[in-house]
């Protein structure tokens, strides 16, 4: 038989009056009991009242009357949020590349790599996969959240003591005072019938206080939760005259010797070695010979010699006094004017097959300066591409010897230098067909054999005739 | 607490009759009483025993990683031409452990096997440890852990974004999402048990910690409408996910050429390697906590003998996937491939190979015997080979083929450091640290999941009976 | 929401096909008998007007149809051993559908036997690699010699048709002789048989696959191609099942046996390894486009080429993305005709899925679909269903005394 019991402390106080009138709660021994209850209190036309129940008592939201709840839709807005989410950041940050952006934090970063397109839909799909594996979840589970209310820690239900075996074996129903058909009598006594164990009334406090436990560590938490940005942000805004730390002490200090240190492990304890018998250091020549040979240039003279260092110190007075002729890029040498091997048509045959491997690409067969990687670029019309000069402009015919091998051996302005690629003797081969080319577009009529210069009229003359 | 009911065999298979899930005249006040009971009766020494040796492990963990830090990863065994040496292989034994929880939870719950109940909040704690402990080995293998941050999808200050065509980016992202998932899917089921946690608390600390937990959980029949919903719906979401999981750890293997790596059966091979050595590791451990802890009556020798079954059929479909490599290696022609697979076999490294190829594939067999699969001691014993033997798969994988590079010139022959040796018994010292504090601090068992497959007064017909006369051994 | 008993007389539950059987078989056996004449005919005028081989036409259309058919046979013994092996109650009311289906894998053994001529008569029509000059120009399928030659590629399909025979009609003995007796114990022994039986199928239908589709390109190969043509049979199965369920119910059979619940499980499954199949189907492309060995991407690059590119992309959507949305709601898996109209849909997308598989080894330059293909594979389902039916027609439609028929009948979803 149940029983309206109103809770004792409410008695205590005496003064229902101040307190808040939540709402009517009954217990339930069994499950079957809540489930017909809930029928009935259901077909009464109530609308705000709820059951309560340590697990989802089956066929409760029919017996209650609950609609199907909307997180389903919520979820499948998540995933299609993290799908797109991960497609556009891939795309956008591995497949393309804005060039300047007043922001670079905001272009991609488009690199190549194993030969694969820059937007790979395939190689997207697992991360594509897993993001909307991942915003659904939330979706499921802050909506949940959200959608139960859940995260408000205070229910007057609480206050109960009964109530507290609703999450372990009893049933409870409470019917919400802010129901429209609310009576506080006519619900205890209607639940009671309905065959509740006990029915009891629920009163509020009008402002339920926070505990002061939660306060304390609610404040605690955002001080410490403070702490790691403030220290970031000190230390950015802070200057350092000490070292920075080094966590990694192998990687930053790593153990080699320097110059006059002592080294137990050769002999005679010196951590410098001598010069290796026989070697030769780089830039250093045996002979003016040499020099000649492999830099193309000519070891200077005494008074040569003098002059540069007149030169140096006035450099070093004052830095706007420099030799100023020379145009940028363009080397600088004693350069020889000599070919310092051995002249024959071998090394003319050997020249003319290294200048076509080589040269010829840009400089074109004849030396014109129209190889065909010029006219490709030309016909990209690349802003970049210096058009290749030709090999037969005065100033080109009248640089020394040496300074031809330089360039072929260095470099010269964007001209990359091909000393890996050609041997030094072929250097000089290619200086000699370079020569030839230069020649044959520039000789004097008395210098052509006579029967060349016969045929090269008739050519001529056939020529006119045919424009 | 009720007694055991020494005399219920509930392996006994009647056809028609659902064996009942709990036994022993259970009541939902019983199953709260056994669960919460492990939380608020007097921590029993052993406990104290058993985390006094997981914290000095988990610290010689870090005094290793310390080590490692300051140090580089010279450290390591790493060499030319094995550059994946012991962590990786940790990170995927543990990767895959980790599998157990999610599967139990989520596809279990899909297929509607409801004695997933009283193993699952366990099982997903595991899972979660072991993804905390496989999280931790690529982390610290990068070499420069205090800029692992680069990792994410954050313009550097180089101004570069992580390459995403790299499997071993959709890895951070694979092992991230699955490692939040199992949190958020592991804490939602624990709401309601927290809360029946905060209503039995004692002290004011206890009330406070499980009251904030619990999110002012009241078992309102709206909110456990959408609670169900929301849970089934994030089974549904972690059934795909726990195979992409261990599928993205695969295809940091496989989309390489290396032969032995490069095999396209290796995904569904290592999902079913992952829920394979995670039951072992589910059985490992709940044979002996559902002793101490007295949890015979919801973990039934029932649930043992099922959960040997799973281990039976992952075990033969590894068997499976090591059959087919071996014929698609000699199948196909290519010399690399085929000699890949005679060197795993018969080269300098055959004898890991045949640990894994015993413990993976024959111990398990064992289970088709009926003692095996009722004897818990027994099946404890095979677990644990289970264990040894998905680490040994591993490290076949890894070292074994890196070893033997294209270019025999390279050769080499991979030796642990006492760091590798150190680390991977430390990481058992991380995983046991924090199992045994989930153990005395949150419910164990999924009570309110519990007391829903308890024989209802009205229920589902076929779940009805509590110990029919067949099942009196 | 107590459970109201749900009566349902046995009678109802036992009544087999009978006469709507045998008549239902005379249709199929008229679609079977035609279908084939139809494609045959079809072969021969096409080699008149387009100057192609009958005989590979019309044996690659023939091979396509019947792993079509098979492949839906492999997933229904999957299916009914996996259901013993799990103890599962919710599915007895369909399971007998499925039975039928397994217990008539004998037929596919008398309908392999063109193949297996083909495959004999050691030209190289259909399997390259029986022709002797193929092999001596090709070293690796030369090295592969022991594996794939006539000899033993007979032996092994014996081997298949015996295993998958064997156990199907051993599957539907339980069931039928349990409709007799009622002995729990056969539900035991069924279980018993399913464990090991799972594993005979998994491994037979892996090599069955090798053998009769991926040894078309015999130089190629893929771990993961067993898989792949199994997940593309349950698909199949459940599509199948699904169908099989609407079409009783609408002539008015097991209607109230089963529900709405039981089409919600079978399209919850049908869509799951939809998602099952695209995952493996999607690994194994990863794989080898990543790695982009040559030996391995001649396989797709055939079938990235010659508008096979588009064959893929349609599968892709049509075996995947529009039945993954098309699935997602709870009606259609529920609603009778909804789930009909997916099911035909995805049956189809297999259908397209073998096409892709097997037919580029014939025509790498084109898509050869035709009307022979359709007649093919309508006349191998005809002869396969009107075995069916002859089996089919005298049981009942659903194994009326299981132990646990009366689970599945009360049951519903969560």
């Amino acid at each position: 038989m149940a029983t309206v019991v109103e809770p004792d402390r409410e008695k205590a106080a005496g003064e229902p009056e101040s307190k808040r009138l939540v709402g009517v709660v009954a217990e339930f021994e069994t499950q079957d009991a809540l489930l017909s209850a809930s029928e009935k209190v259901r077909d009464r036309g109530y609308s705000r009242w709820d059951t309560y129940a340590p697990f989802p008592v089956h066929g409760i939201d029919e017996a209650m009357g609950i609609q199907q709840s909307k997180l389903p839709w919520l979820v499948l807005g998540g995933g299609i949020t993290g799908c797109t989410i991960a497609i556009a950041m891939q795309s956008y940050l591995n497949g393309v590349e804005l060039g300047d952006l007043p922001f670079t934090i905001l272009s991609g970063y488009a690199y190549p790599t194993s030969g694969k397109p820059l937007f790979s839909l395939p190689a997207n799909i697992p991360i594509a996969f897993e993001l909307t594996i991942l915003l659904s979840a939330f979706a499921a589970f802050f909506g949940m959240l959200v959608l139960n209310q859940l995260g408000r820690l205070y229910n007057p239900l609480f206050k109960l003591e009964k109530f507290a075996r609703s999450t372990n074996d009893r049933f409870f129903l409470g019917i919400d005072s802010a129901d429209g058909k609310f009576d506080k009598d006519s619900a205890a006594s209607m639940l009671s019938d309905l065959g509740a164990s006990s029915v009891e009334t629920v009163y509020d406090d009008e402002s339920p206080a926070i505990p002061p436990m939660f306060r304390t560590i609610g404040v605690i938490v955002v001080v410490l939760a403070l702490i790691p940005p403030v220290c970031v942000a000190w230390t950015r805004a802070t200057t350092w005259t000490t070292p920075r730390i080094h966590p990694v002490q192998d990687m930053d200090f790593q153990p080699s010797y320097k110059p006059q240190q002592r080294n137990i492990f050769f002999a005679d304890n010196r951590a410098m070695r001598p010069q290796v018998d026989g070697t030769v250091a780089r830039g250093e020549f045996e002979s003016p010979e040499d020099e000649e040979l492999l830099e193309g240039t000519l070891p200077p003279s005494a008074v040569e010699v003098r002059e540069q260092l007149i030169q140096f110190a006035s450099l070093l007075q004052d830095s706007s006094g420099g030799n100023a002729a020379a145009a940028p890029g363009e080397p600088q040498g004693n350069w020889t004017d000599s070919i310092p091997v051995q002249v024959d048509q071998k090394l003319m045959a050997r020249g003319r097959d290294r200048f076509d491997v080589f040269c010829a690409p840009c400089h074109g067969l004849a030396g014109d300066g129209n190889g065909l990687v010029n006219q490709r670029a030309l016909d990209l019309k690349q802003t970049t591409w210096l058009p290749v000069p030709s090999l037969h402009t005065k100033t080109t015919r009248n640089r020394p010897n040496g300074y031809i091998y330089h360039a072929i051996a260095k470099g010269v302005r964007k001209m990359p230098g091909y000393g890996t690629q050609i041997s030094v003797k072929d250097r000089w081969a290619v200086v000699l067909y370079v020569r030839a080319l230069q020649l044959s577009q520039n000789a004097p009529e008395d210098a052509v054999p006579a029967d060349e210069l016969t045929k090269l009229q008739s050519d001529n003359a056939t020529d006119d005739a045919s424009n | 607490m009720s007694a055991i009911s020494p005399t219920l065999d509930t392996t006994i298979e009647v056809p028609g009759r659902r064996t009942p899930l709990v036994i022993g005249n259970n009541d939902y006040n019983s199953v709260t009483e056994t669960v919460a009971g492990v939380h608020e009766r007097k921590t029993p020494l052993g406990w104290y025993i058993g985390f006094g040796i997981a914290v000095t492990w988990l610290a010689i963990l870090g005094a290793c990683i310390g080590y490692l830090i300051t140090t580089g990863v010279g450290v390591w065994g790493n060499m030319n031409p094995v550059f994946w040496g012991w962590p990786i292989v940790n990170f995927v034994f543990w990767v895959g452990i980790g599998h157990a929880g999610t599967l139990i939870s989520a596809i279990l719950f899909l297929f509607r096997q409801n004695w997933r109940t009283s193993i699952n909040r366990f099982a997903e704690a595991m899972t979660i440890f072991a993804v905390v402990c496989a999280g931790m080995f690529p982390g610290i293998h990068i070499g420069r852990i205090w800029v692992s941050y680069w990792l994410a999808p954050y313009p550097n200050q180089m101004a570069m974004w992580p390459q995403f065509r790299s499997p071993l980016m959709w890895d951070v992202f694979a092992v991230s999402t699955y490692a939040t998932v199992s949190i958020l899917f592991w804490y939602m089921g624990m709401i309601p048990d927290l809360a029946t946690f905060r209503d039995r608390a004692k002290n004011k600390i206890a009330q406070g910690l499980y009251g904030f937990f619990s999110l002012g959980w009241t078992g309102s029949s709206r909110n456990w409408h959408v609670y169900e919903k929301a849970y089934g719906l994030l089974a549904a979401l972690a059934a795909p996910l726990v195979l992409s999981v261990h599928t993205v750890v695969s295809f940091d293997f496989a989309t390489s050429q290396l032969p032995g790596w490069h095999t396209t059966i290796f995904p569904p091979y290592f999902v079913a390697g992952a829920i394979f050595s995670g039951f072992g590791m589910v059985l490992t451990l709940i044979i002996p906590a559902r002793a101490w802890f007295g949890l015979q009556d919801l973990v039934t020798l029932r649930h043992l003998e099922n959960m040997c079954k799973v281990i039976i059929a992952t075990g033969s479909m590894v068997g499976y996937a090591y059959g087919m490599e071996f014929f698609i290696a000699w199948y196909s022609g290519a010399i690399y491939e085929g000699f890949a697979f005679q060197n795993r076999a018969f080269g300098p490294y055959a004898w890991a190979y045949w640990i894994m190829i015993s413990c993976n594939v024959i111990c398990p067999q064992l289970f088709w015997i009926p003692w095996f699969r009722k004897t818990p001691w027994a099946m404890w014993v095979v677990s644990i080979f289970v264990n040894i033997g998905m680490w040994f798969e591993r490290f076949v994988i890894t070292v074994t083929s890196l070893s033997r590079d294209f270019l025999p010139s390279s050769w080499g022959y991979f030796t642990p450091t006492w760091i590798d040796i150190l680390m991977l018994l430390g990481s058992f010292g991380l995983f046991f640290t924090l199992f045994l504090l989930f153990c005395k601090f949150l419910p164990i068992v999924a009570m309110s999941e519990v007391k829903n497959v308890l024989p209802h007064d009205h229920g589902d017909g076929e779940d009805g009976e509590t110990a029919p006369a067949e099942y009196r051994a | 929401m107590a459970h109201q008993d749900r009566h349902i007389s046995e009678d109802e539950l036992a009544r087999p096909l009978g006469d709507d059987g045998t008549a239902a078989g005379r249709t199929a056996l008229l679609i079977g008998i035609g279908g084939l004449v139809a494609a045959v005919v079809i072969a021969v005028l096409r080699s008149f007007f387009f100057s192609e081989s009958v005989v590979d036409r019309f044996l690659f259309s023939y091979l396509h149809g019947f792993c079509f058919w098979l492949s839906i046979g492999i997933g229904a013994l999957l299916y009914v051993m996996v259901q013993h092996v799990v103890r599962a109650g919710a599915s007895v009311v369909v399971r007998r559908l499925a039975e039928f289906l397994a217990g008539n894998m004998w037929i596919f053994a008398i309908l392999f036997v063109p193949i297996l001529i083909a495959a004999a008569s050691g030209t190289g029509v259909l399997f390259k690699w029986t022709n002797a000059g193929y092999v001596e120009t090709h070293e690796l399928v030369a090295h592969k010699q022991p594996y794939l030659n006539v000899p033993f590629f007979t032996v092994r399909a014996i081997f298949y048709f015996a295993v998958w025979a064997g156990l199907g009609w051993l599957m539907l003995s339980f069931s039928t002789r349990q409709d007799k007796s009622g002995d729990p114990n056969l539900t035991k022994r069924a279980e018993r048989f399913s464990a090991v039986g799972l594993a005979l199928v998994f491994i037979t239908a892996t090599f069955a696959s090798i053998d009769w589709i991926m040894s078309l390109d015999a130089e190629w190969f893929s771990t993961m191609f067993g898989v792949y043509y199994i997940a593309g049979s349950i698909v199949a199965f459940f599509a199948t099942m699904s169908i099989l369920v609407v079409l009783l119910q609408e002539r008015g059979r097991l209607t109230d046996a089963i529900t709405e619940e039981h089409r919600h499980d079978l399209g919850k499954l049908l869509h799951g390894f939809i998602i099952f199949w695209a995952y493996i189907a999607f690994s194994q492309y990863l794989l080898i486009w990543y790695a982009s060995i040559p030996e391995e991407t001649t396989w797709y690059f055939v079938r990235q080429n010659n508008g096979w590119q588009y064959v893929a992309i349609l599968l892709l959507f049509v075996h995947f993305v529009i039945p993954f949305f098309g699935l997602m709601n709870r009606a259609s898996k529920r609603d009778p005709k909804q789930l009909m109209f997916w099911s035909v849909w995805i049956l189809a997308a297999h259908w397209l899925d073998l096409h892709y598989l097997i037919m580029p080894n014939m025509a790498p330059e084109g898509i050869p679909l035709g009307l022979i293909d359709i007649a093919m594979t309508l006349g191998i389902g005809g002869l396969a269903f009107y075995g069916l039916l002859q089996t089919a027609s005298n049981l009942p439609l659903v194994p009326i005394r299981d132990p646990r028929l009366k689970e599945s009948l009360h049951f519903h979803q969560i």
